[in-house]
């Protein structure tokens, strides 16, 4: 074909000439892309993998999390882009029209759509590549940081990741010339010429809309308030957001026209110069833009929650372990009450301490404390039942735990002086503790005891791994706690729970000799007589801090990452669609402004009008976001619970942190965008 | 006392990369005075615009004057013009330059809302208005929802609402067809009987034929002038074919 080199640099050109549109097109895609590859790469990395064989560690969840976030932020992706391929071919509509009008046949300006499709493919996807392979080490730095990922020497190339990342996007790509050529063969030239320019109808107040949003929003935010517990919180939490986002979308698009509306039927209000010109720009401003307000508000909203929730688990851990291990090796025994050979637990103690000491290593003792736990059902009375299942406790299931004054002074350092027959507790209400000792087999009841609380404990005491509510109970000493044991085995009979003795041991060496500690300890407790004198019980065993904490970390760091990693995501996608609804408002505003100054409105009062109204429309879905943060907080600090994480002030500081953080860069990327409004208005 | 007084206008453009210099005005006078009626025509590129431009003080001239009520408005602050053009000033566009945000009653009020008047104020003056230029059913419309001649009608209420002392009407007719360009000359000598002062910057005998006096504009001068005096729209009609066909021709009359 004699011009066949026509194609090419036809299209180069109008890259090149919308370059203002293209250029953060591509780069976003060269950010997805390689946020992508990342992820899949850290899924596969061999070398980790060979360092860290078969035990649980923090790579494993890392692993686990990249895996699902890849899923995730590759369907983002695609939604994401077909979104800006909309906007893109809307800009340029005209373009198109004029090659048609000019004697372009449809079949050469599919052939130049092709071409830039390539280019930006090119581009965006080979650019992302290499960004990819460049950050991927520094991003298995960062991970060694947060979750002591171990990190391979050398330079790992994820071919499978790459081919992968780059073909889905290459399918995504392909997607969206489709719809473009779909939208080209479909359309009149002089549709396309005439592009953007219809007649601007004024949106009508959509009453069954307005209603529904602030029905589902207000039905979100009492389930995020009132919801109680954690397990509670899984299963309302995707219901909350449901509603919210419903309501989001209710309220940007119905409810904000609805008030403006309101506002213009003021006559005072409305005809007064700065009003005048802010009520009507702002009704088709939100007439236009609310769903892409609302897909920010939804956005900011998902960016805030996930870097907070995540944030306050990840510092939170540090706590949760402290709580959890008070020394370096936790000692657990599970017994029970045996009438011959009673378990001796200061004979245990002495056994493990002079096995430490054996071994060349101080071991000093942090405390000791025994437990008992059972599960229990909550009346509406406040009394508790062990017929978890009867009317009424549906649904408010708690787990109880009982423990000595002695445990309780050995682990706090706090005398309580409890009296026989009272108890001290902690998450009880009323004044006096209520246990009905029913079974679940055939209704049995075998009566209740009572106690009177003596001292309310604003902090739970003892440290249970539970997901429901946790209620403990401090009871005045050993005969008191085998009182509570007797009844509970009444009712649970061959089903009831062991006592638990837990010893907590400080040594003096570091995490490996730890490791071989517990090493040699599993193979001398092999031997008879080791545990003489202890008496009867069923199982004992090491927990050791630096397992927990490397797990908890894993858990709690991968978690982050994943956090920060669709934050990221979702930030780059926020940021170019403000971009690109700050393009989309100039190219409208321009004319409308023009006219304005024609008729008397002087360019200060234009400047001014603009900026609040551009500040406004942008701002609106950030201060939404941050209203819905705020009550999205209680499910937060509820679903946190499932991970051990109980402090509500870190998580509280955390959140506000985020929100403070996101504000800054919301401003940032604003007025950077207003640059270029500005421009085209003032142009 | 002349309502406009121009004199010597001049103004050169300076493209854009130094240099080429181009003069758009020579030298350029003339005076309206109160009720006047006028209609400036001139080929594309003879200057009418850069002329309507500097008495709308949207644009500033190289040299020379402009007297409204013998009030130099080439002198006027810039962060006083804007106030200026809207309580002195009434304008008509070619493609109507309506706000399709606002509602056709926003649209008139609009000078009267930017200059700050009560909402009062703003009813009283404009009922009056709109059923004088029969256009009070369509109030509560918007501009898609009318046809090209109400918009007029309707920018031409807008330019009227402030009570200006000159209107100033670029192409008024250019996009309207023949019947709505009729009766929006109708509506100009009905409003100009009644005492408004017009100028007129058109392409079209047929409009300019409305007017009083007509002035021809050639390489930034006028060129030559026409007036009604007592004669009929035809006759103004032909007499402005007439000079149109001679300035073709490349007559060398006088002004």
């Amino acid at each position: 074909m004699r011009n066949s080199s026509l194609y090419p640099k036809l299209a180069v050109q109008s890259i090149r000439n919308n370059r203002r549109f293209y250029l953060p097109y591509i780069l976003a895609l060269m950010g997805d892309v390689a946020a992508i590859y990342i992820m899949s790469a850290l899924c596969n990395d061999p070398g980790v993998k060979d360092m860290t064989p078969g035990r649980p560690n923090g790579y494993m969840y890392v692993s686990i999390f990249m895996s699902l976030g890849q899923v995730i932020a590759y369907l983002f992706s695609a939604v994401f882009v077909l979104y800006i391929n909309g906007f893109l071919m809307k800009q340029r509509k005209k373009e198109l029209g004029l090659y048609n009008i000019l004697g372009m046949g449809k079949g050469h300006i599919a052939v130049v759509l092709l071409i830039e499709t390539l280019l930006i493919a090119l581009f965006g996807i080979g650019g992302g590549i290499i960004a990819g392979l460049t950050l991927h080490k520094l991003v298995s730095l960062i991970l060694h940081q947060m979750v002591g990922m171990p990190v391979p020497f050398g330079f790992y190339i994820s071919w499978d990741g790459m081919i992968w990342t780059a073909a889905l996007f290459l399918l995504l790509l392909a997607v969206t010339l489709l719809v473009n050529l779909n939208k080209v063969r479909l359309s009149k030239p002089i549709e396309l010429l005439r592009g953007g320019n219809m007649g601007e109808r004024e949106p009508k107040t959509r009453w069954f809309m307005t209603l529904l949003g602030i029905v589902t929003l207000g039905a979100g935010y009492y389930i995020a308030v009132t919801t109680r517990t954690g397990v509670d919180a899984i299963v309302t939490y995707f219901l909350a957001v449901g509603l919210v986002i419903l309501g989001t979308y209710c309220l940007f698009t119905a409810v904000s026209i609805f008030i403006l509306k309101a506002l213009r039927k003021n006559k005072k209000f409305y005809y007064q110069t700065s009003h005048f010109i802010g009520v009507s720009g702002m009704l088709y401003r939100m007439k236009q833009n609310a769903v892409g307000l609302a897909n920010i508000c939804i956005l900011c909203t998902m960016v805030m929650v996930m870097l907070s929730g995540t944030l306050s688990l990840y510092l939170g851990t540090a706590d949760m372990i402290d709580e959890q291990y008070p020394g370096d090796i936790n000692v657990e025994v599970d017994y029970y009450p045996h009438p011959e050979e009673p378990f001796d637990g200061d004979a245990m103690l002495a056994v493990q301490t002079g096995f430490i000491e054996s071994q060349g290593v101080t071991a000093s003792s942090m405390g000791t404390r025994c437990e008992l736990t059972f599960g229990a059902g909550q009346r509406s009375d406040g009394s508790f039942t062990t017929d978890r299942f009867s009317d009424g406790t549906v649904g408010a299931i708690v787990s109880m735990s009982f423990i000595t004054e002695e445990g309780y002074a050995a682990v706090t350092g706090e005398t309580l002086g409890l009296a026989p027959g009272e108890v001290a507790a902690y998450n009880v209400p009323g004044d006096t503790l209520t246990i009905h000792w029913d079974s679940q087999k055939e209704g049995r009841k075998l009566g209740e005891s009572a106690y009177p609380i003596a001292k309310k404990l604003s902090s739970n005491p003892c440290f249970t791994a539970s997901i429901v509510q946790m209620v403990t109970v401090v009871v005045p000493d050993d005969a008191a706690l085998s009182e509570i044991y007797e009844r509970e085995t009444a009712v649970y009979q061959e089903n009831s729970n062991p006592l638990v003795w837990h010893a907590y041991l400080d040594v003096d060496c570091g995490e490996a000799a730890i490791l071989e500690l517990e090493e040699r300890y599993i193979d001398a407790a092999g031997d008879r007589g080791f545990f003489r004198n202890t008496g009867k019980w069923e199982i004992c065993k090491w927990d050791l801090r630096s397992e927990g904490e490397e797990e908890s970390y894993g858990l709690a760091g991968g978690f982050l990452f994943l956090g920060l990693f669709l934050g990221f995501i979702f930030l780059l996608a926020t940021v170019l669609i403000i971009y690109y609804k700050q393009i989309s408002e100039g190219y409208e505003d321009k004319e409308r402004f023009e006219i304005m100054q024609k008729v008397g409105l002087s360019h200060g009062e234009v400047k001014r009008s603009i900026h609040s109204q551009i500040l406004m429309v942008f701002f609106l879905p950030i201060v939404v976001a941050s209203i819905h943060i705020v009550f999205d907080f209680n499910m937060v600090e509820k679903l946190l619970t499932l991970f051990y994480i109980h402090n509500s002030a870190l998580t509280a500081l955390c959140t506000l942190g985020t929100v403070l953080v996101f504000f800054i860069a919301y401003g940032i990327v604003y007025v950077l965008t207003a640059r270029t409004y500005y421009k085209i208005v003032e142009r | 006392m002349p309502i406009l007084q121009v004199s010597d206008l001049k103004k050169i453009y300076t493209t854009r990369f130094g240099g080429q210099q181009v003069q758009a005005l020579t030298s350029v006078n003339f005076a309206v005075e109160p009720g006047e009626y006028v209609a400036i025509m001139g080929e594309s590129g003879s200057g009418k615009t850069t002329l309507l431009n500097i008495l709308a003080a949207l644009d500033k001239p190289t040299s020379g004057q402009v007297l409204l009520d013998g009030k130099n408005i080439v002198t006027i602050k810039e962060k006083d013009i804007a106030a200026f053009r809207r309580d002195h000033l009434g304008f008509v566009f070619q493609d109507f330059n309506l706000l399709d945000t606002f509602s056709i009653q926003d649209n008139i009020l609009l000078p009267l809302v930017l200059a700050g008047k009560t909402y009062k104020e703003m009813e009283k003056r404009l009922l009056p208005l709109a059923r004088r230029l029969g256009i009070d059913s369509l109030l509560k419309k918007y501009p898609y929802e009318v046809s090209g001649g109400q918009k007029q009608r309707v920018a031409v209420a807008r330019a009227l609402i402030t009570e200006p002392r000159i209107v100033l009407a670029d192409e008024p007719t250019g996009a309207l067809d023949s019947k709505a360009t009729d009766s929006l000359l109708n509506l100009f000598d009905q409003v100009n009987a009644e005492g408004q002062t017009i100028l007129m910057v058109t392409h079209s005998t047929k409009a300019a034929s409305h007017a009083k006096r007509v002035m021809f504009i050639r390489d930034g001068e006028v060129f030559h002038q026409i007036y009604k005096g007592a004669g009929t729209t035809e006759e103004m009609y032909q007499k402005i074919s007439d000079t149109l066909t001679l300035l073709a021709a490349g007559g060398e009359e006088d002004a």
